[in-house]
């Protein structure tokens, strides 16, 4: 119960002039009671393929397939279920505080708001609000509700909304790039939350990060996206990488000097037959062109690329 | 280039800023670090005449900008560009991203060369097409690259990064610095970079400023 399940799903963003594909051919799932990282490419897809777990794609959006939670097709369910499942079973911290925090209401307005879904005694609302904003590093909670989001950094923007989205326990928590903007202690902070968020009452984590340090420390199983797929998934991805865009995703850490992986995506309106990653591959071999390689097993990991197909 | 001095700023009773100092040398990558809340946008703002300091002087090229009105601080506004943190409350939301980065060309009068738009979208590993869309249709961290194509549009003398990598993958932000790193020593700009990732800073900036108790040191 809880897992996440993708079977055949994608998502196109069709306009008159160009048709978008970010997700491609998703057969995949995503583990309840784990904590999973997705890294990769920007523009690669992360930050749609959550959005359409928690049904937020714009309607223009076309998709095709299925996603199962609790052996429902979630993506067959009406408007009006599925927005039921926002805040109560899928909570979202997105991307881009600034967007999802109303500019013109205070803090204490949008903690309200969410924790009213599940407490309705509201000095009980002001003192969980109170709680949580000082877990996460508030000196002084009280001032931070009375505040407007302009009023507040990138970084504490972030907090607080990683605290609106825990605050009505949901079952899985989403968090895209949930350590933007923060410097390394409140990273420290951060990370020692998201730990801890069984004691929220969340069991369920995925996280989107650019931060590698931070998705080694903290998550059981890192997925790879790139280009729409995901190319390599398994419990060591980030120390032992062995699709050649992870390796070359790690030698670009400034820990490791930051070397350059050179050449440019593939478009995602571009559909070609081969590997995606093949315009940028030094090991790219003549089936690369012709093939689309799927994911193989390979030691505890899944990879997509034909060196390691064994032929099964 | 510039040089701020005895600058002070409080929001209520809080002191953000308290007597900063320092002088931003011509074609030189100045780094500010510093931790999340300690001011560093705000001193931002400040440079760029967004808010105006309590107390200080901002000098370029002999004028003192702090004290310029609206119309005559936009002679200086061209040559001092930022790139904010949050790229995306820079673009409006209703206008294709392809009409937004050339907007600013627009205020100031100036031509669009399209050959250069063309370059520096395929220097920052942009699909073209991004261009056709609009805001909320594109990734965080291709907003975050065509925020950086529509400052250097003006070719600025002084360009203000505020976290600019704060939104790409560490592979397309190690491409991004060594392309803004080529273009700064092509140019002879001045950059004064923001961020709180000590390596990145380290690899990136001839100089660091520490942000810290409101002083910076
Ligand atoms: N509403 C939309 N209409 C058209 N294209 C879109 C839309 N939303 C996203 N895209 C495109 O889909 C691709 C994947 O976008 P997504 O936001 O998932 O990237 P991401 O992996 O989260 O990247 P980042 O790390 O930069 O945030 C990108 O090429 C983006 O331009
Ligand atoms: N308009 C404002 N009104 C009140 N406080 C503000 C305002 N803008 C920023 N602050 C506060 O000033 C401090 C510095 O903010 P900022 O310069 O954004 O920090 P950072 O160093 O993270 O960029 C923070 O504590 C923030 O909450
Ligand atoms: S399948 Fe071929 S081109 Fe693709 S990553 Fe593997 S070796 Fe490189
Ligand atoms: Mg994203
Ligand atoms: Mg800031």
């Amino acid at each position: 119960m809880g897992d996440i399940i993708f079977e055949d799903f994608n998502v196109n963003f069709e306009t008159r002039k160009q048709n978008v594909k970010s997700v491609r051919d998703m057969n995949l799932t995503i583990k309840s009671h784990k904590i999973t990282g997705i890294v990769g490419e920007s523009g690669c897809g992360k930050s749609v393929l959550s959005l359409s777990i928690l049904g937020l794609l714009p309607d223009y959006a076309k998709t095709s397939g299925n996603i199962y939670y609790d052996n429902k097709d979630i993506t067959a369910l009406a408007n009006r279920v599925r927005e039921k499942y926002l805040g109560r079973e899928f909570g979202y911290i997105s991307q881009n505080p600034s967007e999802s925090l109303s500019p013109i209401r205070k803090i204490r307005k949008q903690f309200y708001e969410s924790l009213d879904l599940v407490e309705k005694n509201k000095a009980e609302i002001e003192k969980k609000s109170i709680e949580i904003l000082k877990e996460l590093g508030f000196e002084k909670p009280l001032e931070v509700l009375d505040k407007y989001p302009f009023q507040l950094s990138g970084g504490q923007q972030q907090r607080v909304l990683t605290g609106i989205a825990i605050s009505s326990s949901p079952r899985w928590i989403f968090a895209d790039e949930p350590t933007k903007g923060l410097d390394e202690n409140i990273k420290k902070d951060s990370l020692e939350l998201f730990k801890k968020l069984r004691s929220f009452g969340i069991d369920s984590t995925l996280v989107i990060t650019h931060d590698i340090d931070f998705a080694k420390n903290l998550c059981d199983e890192v997925m790879v996206m790139y280009s729409g797929q995901i190319v390599e998934m398994g419990i060591d991805v980030l120390d032992n990488p062995k699709h050649p865009y992870t390796k070359g995703f790690i030698e670009s850490m400034p820990s490791k000097g930051m070397k350059i992986m050179e050449g440019k995506t593939l478009s995602p309106t571009e559909d070609i037959r081969g590997c995606r990653f093949a315009n940028r591959c030094g090991c790219k071999t003549k089936r690369c062109d012709l093939e689309s390689p799927k994911l193989y097993n390979y030691e505890n990991s899944q990879v997509r690329c034909f060196l390691y197909d064994k032929g099964e | 280039m510039i040089k701020v001095s005895n600058l002070d700023k409080s929001f209520g009773d809080k002191k953000i800023l308290n007597d900063i100092n320092f002088t931003l040398k011509s074609g030189e990558i100045l780094s500010i670090v510093g931790d999340s809340g300690s001011g560093k946008t705000t001193l931002s703002k400040i440079i760029l005449g967004l808010i105006k300091p309590d107390r200080g002087q901002i000098i370029y090229e002999g004028v003192d900008l702090v004290n310029l009105g609206k119309k005559d601080f936009k002679k200086y506004r061209k040559d001092i560009q930022i790139i904010s943190q949050n790229p995306s409350s820079f673009f409006d939301p209703s206008m294709k991203l392809g009409r937004s980065v050339i907007e600013p060309l627009k205020n100031f009068k100036l031509k669009l060369d399209d050959e250069k738009l063309k370059d520096l979208i395929e220097e920052f590993k942009l699909d073209e097409k991004v261009l056709a869309r609009y805001p909320h249709q594109v990734s965080g961290g291709e907003i975050q690259r065509l925020s950086i194509i529509r400052a250097l549009l003006l070719e600025p003398k002084i360009l203000i990064l505020d976290e600019p990598t704060s939104m790409l993958d560490i592979s397309v932000q190690a491409q991004i610095l060594d392309i803004l790193k080529r273009i700064q020593v092509d140019k002879n700009m001045s950059y004064i970079f923001i961020s709180h990732d000590m390596e990145v800073v380290e690899i990136f900036s001839d100089r660091v400023l520490n942000l810290k108790n409101s002083k910076l040191i």
